[in-house]
């Protein structure tokens, strides 16, 4: 059997060089119970108070998974729950501009006309599928609380057209009230006419 | 058993290299490129040929969105410098007419003269029965390009 010498010391647990087998069984043990415990805590932390990277992408996959739905949805109450939800992503001074396929732009402003925009979208569609890729976030400033998140919008519609789209979209946030509320999204122009 | 394992896991990395970085396999979804691409299609992104050579004319490409999870396949018809027009559905470079052996049938499709910046290529699907409002197509940065399609 081969001992070996610890010499390090970690946070008050002091070891002797050339310690007995018994001793340095225990102080191995009392080390994977510490540095099991930083893990403990470290996930814990990680977990319950996430970046602001973690939560902006949390925010905006749940988004996605919120804006789709299926045809069985498609009731009057249904309707208007899910405008609300995902109106509830934005903030009240929210500015949209997409450009269509023939390279004209729409734009839209404030919540309120989302909301609007949405309620009136829904029943002309039989189900939509939203997800996203290629997604990459930066904060802006921790102080101004203001990030910018550019991503793949990939969304499907069933019914009339089943063509899957794709566009680059940049989504700009403002942290309010320790969430995070969309105020600006734009499409790029990848291919421009 | 030992040289077994290295040997698997250097196949295993490799092939993982590959298909991630230089031949990307892509699922074609939409018909903008048909007759020679059909939706629900399958082909590799090449991406070694743009590595030394600039795209050329004719070229079949992906083109990137925020990465290469999603990307836009289409033709390659106008390159860097080119005075670029279509005219009833006939595409003009400065001036002349290009043949397009690709193409079977043709909408009466119009477009200005506009000039291709250096760094700018000019692309487009291959079906031009649609109409050009729902067809994505026009200029796009040389950077945007990754690859050629491989077949």
């Amino acid at each position: 059997m081969v001992i070996y010498s610890v010499e390090s010391k970690i946070k008050g647990l002091s070891v002797e060089p050339c310690g007995n087998i018994y001793s340095n069984n225990m102080i191995t043990k009392k080390v994977w119970w510490v540095i099991l415990s930083i893990t403990v805590i470290a996930v814990s932390v990680l977990y319950f108070s996430p970046s602001d990277k973690r939560q902006i992408k949390t925010r905006l996959i749940d988004l996605t998974e919120d804006l789709s739905f299926s045809a069985k949805n498609s009731g009057q109450i249904a309707t208007a729950l899910w405008a609300d939800k995902i109106a509830d992503y934005f903030s009240e001074v929210v500015a949209i501009t997409l450009e269509e396929v023939n390279g004209q732009t729409w734009s839209l402003d404030k919540r309120e006309n989302l909301k609007q925009t949405l309620l009136a979208a829904r029943p002309r569609l039989g189900s939509l599928k939203v997800s996203m890729n290629d997604l990459v976030v930066s904060v802006e400033s921790s102080i101004t609380s203001r990030a910018i998140a550019t991503l793949t919008a990939q969304w499907q519609e069933k019914g009339f057209d089943s063509s899957l789209w794709a566009r680059e979209v940049i989504f700009e946030l403002v942290k309010h009230d320790r969430q995070w509320f969309v105020v600006k999204v734009e499409s790029v122009s990848v291919i421009k006419r | 058993m030992k040289h077994r394992i290295i040997r698997l896991t250097l196949i295993v990395v490799g092939t993982l290299f590959i298909f991630k970085f230089i031949l990307i396999p892509v699922r074609i979804s939409g018909q903008s490129m048909e007759p020679n691409y059909h939706n629900g299609g399958f082909v590799f992104v090449n991406r070694l040929p743009y590595f030394r050579h600039a795209p050329s004319r004719g070229d079949v490409v992906a083109i990137r969105l925020s990465g290469t999870s999603m990307m836009y396949l289409k033709r390659i018809i106008g390159l860097p410098g080119e005075v670029l027009e279509i005219k009833k559905g006939v595409v003009l470079i400065n001036s002349s007419p290009l043949q397009e052996s690709y193409i079977i049938e043709r909408d009466e499709w119009q477009i200005e003269p506009i000039m291709l910046a250096p760094g700018e290529y000019y692309v487009i699907g291959d079906n031009r029965r649609m109409p050009s409002d729902g067809h994505l197509f026009g200029r796009v940065e040389n950077k945007r390009i990754i690859g050629r399609a491989l077949w």
